[in-house]
Order: structure tokens, then C-alpha cells, then sequence
């Protein structure tokens, strides 16, 4: 098996991983869809250490190991796109079944990988509706909902655009939920018979650590003890930077006056 | 019951705002919806004519999550993930974090010390309830295939005579 054989496989090996990675996925599907790329084209050895924050592989065509090639990918920004994750997916079950070549199926993870998520005003509506419709859950009424559905698309185009300069988690729910509970705070002021209990609940699910929480779990299911450490804190803190954000909003309205 | 119905229309319309956030492919959230759906419907059966306890009704409810999730996979052959995440966001107690931050503020520290507990405890049974799922789920599999294997090994001798 020549070198530049070798290389392109690790390349492809590492690329279909971090993709994977980058977007939610759990550790034993990482290191699964890795070591099944690097089988079916004939390397007999591997070797995957994946965590949330980097993909480590060694793979080695002969028994005794000395022409293994390592790479490490270090994984930064990690968002939540799970079609990602579905076409993924579907690309290891089809590269493993039909004799697709190592430069197809880097373009493939390449279309894969440039996958726009959906347009920002339909995510908008997405953020707005989930916020409407906890407010409602949590005994809102209809005029809650309305301001919930406000709150929820003005704090979400604020996430949008705090995305796009890559803040930090912590400061990013912060803001966000504290944007939110002063719109709630000021608009329930405002209308008549309406309470911003349930409009803040509402707006607070949109940023809640589901995804965190859900990975951490299915990772210490396969044993995956460190990234299930990792995602666990990174839940926790993210339950604190939300708590944080609309505590200090409703202490400053507190400070400023305003009637609860 | 209508109660159970308004709130299971409404976790559907919320787990279908969380599938656009997290990008669900589009055929794929009906089905996500779905899930979230009858989760929070078992959440609120439970805790109006069960236990009045939120913390088993979200365990029960993580559960049905958990092995709806496994179905679909299954079924449409993706990744069971894709169906666990947005199902299992109407069940994180978001509303009992901003309630223990509420209390802290108001340092109100009776409610502190009741709310605080409650939200760790419903966290802590979102992850049991996925976890005994999924173990069971990997009992159950390794199990049938193994007697399948079985069978068909033994129905081979008996074949070869």
C-alpha cells in the first residue's frame, strides 16, 4: 500500500470525524464511521481517540506498526446541525457498500461539510415558536405569548450575530437571556394582566443544554467517561450562564424601580 | 384529558422550533415533533393522574424518548440522536433553574434549598431514564441476535443429517 494512499485515507478518515464532531455527534458514532472508512480501504490498523475538543487517529497498514501515520485534529466551535449528522450517516453506509473512491467521497464530505443550516429568518421563527410555546406550557396566556414570541426572535438575533463574532458560551447565554427577561420584564409593565414568569421560562428553552446533556449521557453509556465529563460541566455551565443572564436582568429592574 | 391534548399539541410545536434550530432534515420532523410530543403528554399524564411527582414522570417519560428513538432509528435507518435531542428538550426543567435563580435573587433560601435539588434530580432522571433505555435496549439486541445465531446454528446441524 503505497504512502499517498495511506495519507488520503487518513485525510478522509479524519474529515468525515470532524464534521461529525463539529456538530453534535456522540463519540462511539465518531470513532465508528472512522474506523469503518479506514477498514473498507484495506488499512488494517487503527487506532481512534476522539473528544469533544479533538480527534486523534493512527493507522498502520502492517502488523508490525512501523509506518503508523498519526493525525491530530483539534475541534473548535461546536455547534448543532444534525442533518449533518444524518447525511454523515448515510455517506458510511454507502462508502462501505459500493466501491466509491477516496477523492469521491472526500467531495462528497466537502458538499456535506459546505451544507448551509436553514436561512437565519426561518430559524428565527423556530427560536420564536419554541419560546411561544413553553410560555403557554407553563401556563402563560395568549397575550404572554405574544411577548414571549417577540422576547424569543429579538434575543435570538442576538445569538445570530454574537455567533457570528464567535463569543464565548458563557457570555453568549448570558446576554441572550438577559435581553430577553428585560424585553419580558419591561413588556409586562407595559400590558395589562400578562406575568413574565412564564414569557422568561420560555425564552430561557430555546438556549437550554439539551443537546449537551443528551450527548453527555449516550457517551457514558459506551464508556466514553472523559467527553461525558466534558459535556456534563458544559451543561451545567450553560444552566448557569442562563441563570446568571436573566438573574442580573431582573435584579437591575429591581435596582431601577420597576414593580414585579 | 383535553388538558393533555392542548400540552401535547403544544410540545409539538415546540420540538418542531427546536428541529429548525438544530437543523433536523425536513422530512424528519414530523416524526422528532412527534416524539417530543408524546414525551411531555406522558410527563403530564403521569404527574396529574399518577405520582404528582415530576421527578418519575420525566424518568418515564426520558424513557419513551429514549425507546421511541431506537424505533425510528431503526425504522428510517439514521442515527437515533436525531431523534433523541429535540425529544428530549421539553423535559430539561428550564423552568426550575430560572425558579431556583428566582429564589436566590429574592434570597428566599427555603425555596433555594427545595428548588436547587429539583432541578439537579429532574437532570438526573433525563439521564437515568436514557441510560437504563439504552442499556436494556443493548441487553434485549445482544441477546436476540445472539439466539438467533443459536438457532440457526442448531436448525444447520440438523440440516446436515
Amino acid at each position: 500500500m503505497d504512502s499517498t494512499y495511506t495519507n488520503k485515507v487518513l485525510k478522509l478518515a479524519v474529515y468525515a470525524g470532524e464534521i461529525m464532531m463539529r456538530n453534535g455527534a456522540e463519540i462511539y458514532r465518531v470513532e465508528d464511521t472512522i474506523v469503518r472508512i479506514c477498514t473498507v480501504c484495506g488499512v488494517s490498523h487503527t487506532e481512534v481517540f476522539a473528544t469533544p475538543t479533538g480527534v486523534f487517529i493512527s493507522i498502520a497498514s502492517d502488523s508490525t506498526e512501523i509506518s503508523a501515520k498519526t493525525y491530530i485534529k483539534r475541534i473548535r466551535a461546536v455547534t448543532t446541525d444534525l442533518s449533518k449528522i444524518s447525511r454523515i450517516n448515510r455517506f458510511s453506509r454507502e462508502f462501505v457498500s459500493t466501491d466509491m473512491s477516496v477523492d469521491e467521497a472526500m467531495e462528497v464530505l466537502k458538499s456535506i461539510d459546505e451544507k448551509r443550516p436553514y436561512p437565519e429568518p426561518v430559524r428565527l421563527l423556530g427560536a420564536a415558536l419554541v419560546a411561544s410555546a413553553f410560555c403557554l406550557i407553563f401556563d402563560g396566556g395568549v397575550f404572554d405569548a405574544v411577548i414571549a414570541f417577540i422576547a424569543g426572535s429579538a434575543s435570538y438575533v442576538l445569538s445570530l450575530l454574537l455567533d457570528r463574532y464567535g463569543i464565548n458560551y458563557f457570555i453568549h447565554g448570558l446576554l441572550c437571556c438577559a435581553v430577553a427577561s428585560a424585553i419580558a420584564l419591561a413588556a409586562t409593565e407595559v400590558v395589562p394582566g400578562t406575568s413574565y414568569m412564564p414569557i422568561i421560562i420560555g425564552t430561557l428553552m430555546i438556549y437550554v443544554p439539551g443537546v449537551a446533556i443528551t450527548n453527555s449521557i449516550r457517551d457514558f453509556l459506551t464508556g466514553d467517561m472523559l467527553s461525558g465529563l466534558a459535556r456534563m460541566t458544559e451543561a451545567v455551565l450553560t444552566a448557569a450562564s442562563l441563570a446568571t443572564g436573566s438573574g442580573i436582568a431582573i435584579t437591575l429592574w429591581h435596582l431601577m424601580g420597576g414593580g414585579i | 384529558m383535553n388538558e393533555i391534548l392542548i400540552q401535547g399539541i403544544l410540545a409539538f410545536a415546540a420540538t418542531v422550533g427546536f428541529c429548525i434550530i438544530f437543523r433536523v432534515p425536513i422530512r424528519l420532523i414530523p416524526v422528532c415533533a412527534l416524539a417530543g410530543a408524546l414525551a411531555w403528554s406522558l410527563y403530564e399524564f403521569i404527574y396529574n393522574f399518577g405520582s404528582h411527582n415530576q421527578i418519575i414522570a420525566t424518568f418515564a417519560a426520558a424513557v419513551l424518548v429514549g425507546f421511541l428513538a431506537d424505533v425510528f432509528a431503526r425504522a428510517l435507518r439514521e442515527a437515533a440522536t436525531i431523534f433523541i435531542i429535540p425529544g428530549i428538550l421539553p423535559l430539561v426543567p428550564g423552568a426550575y433553574i430560572f425558579y431556583t435563580m428566582e429564589a436566590l435573587i429574592e434570597n428566599n433560601m427555603a425555596d433555594v434549598s427545595s428548588y436547587g435539588p429539583d432541578t439537579l434530580k429532574i437532570a438526573a432522571a433525563i439521564a437515568l431514564g436514557l441510560l437504563v433505555e439504552g442499556a436494556v435496549t443493548s441487553v434485549i439486541h445482544a441477546i436476540y441476535h445472539k439466539t438467533v445465531r443459536v438457532t440457526s446454528d442448531v436448525m444447520g446441524v440438523f440440516r446436515r443429517r
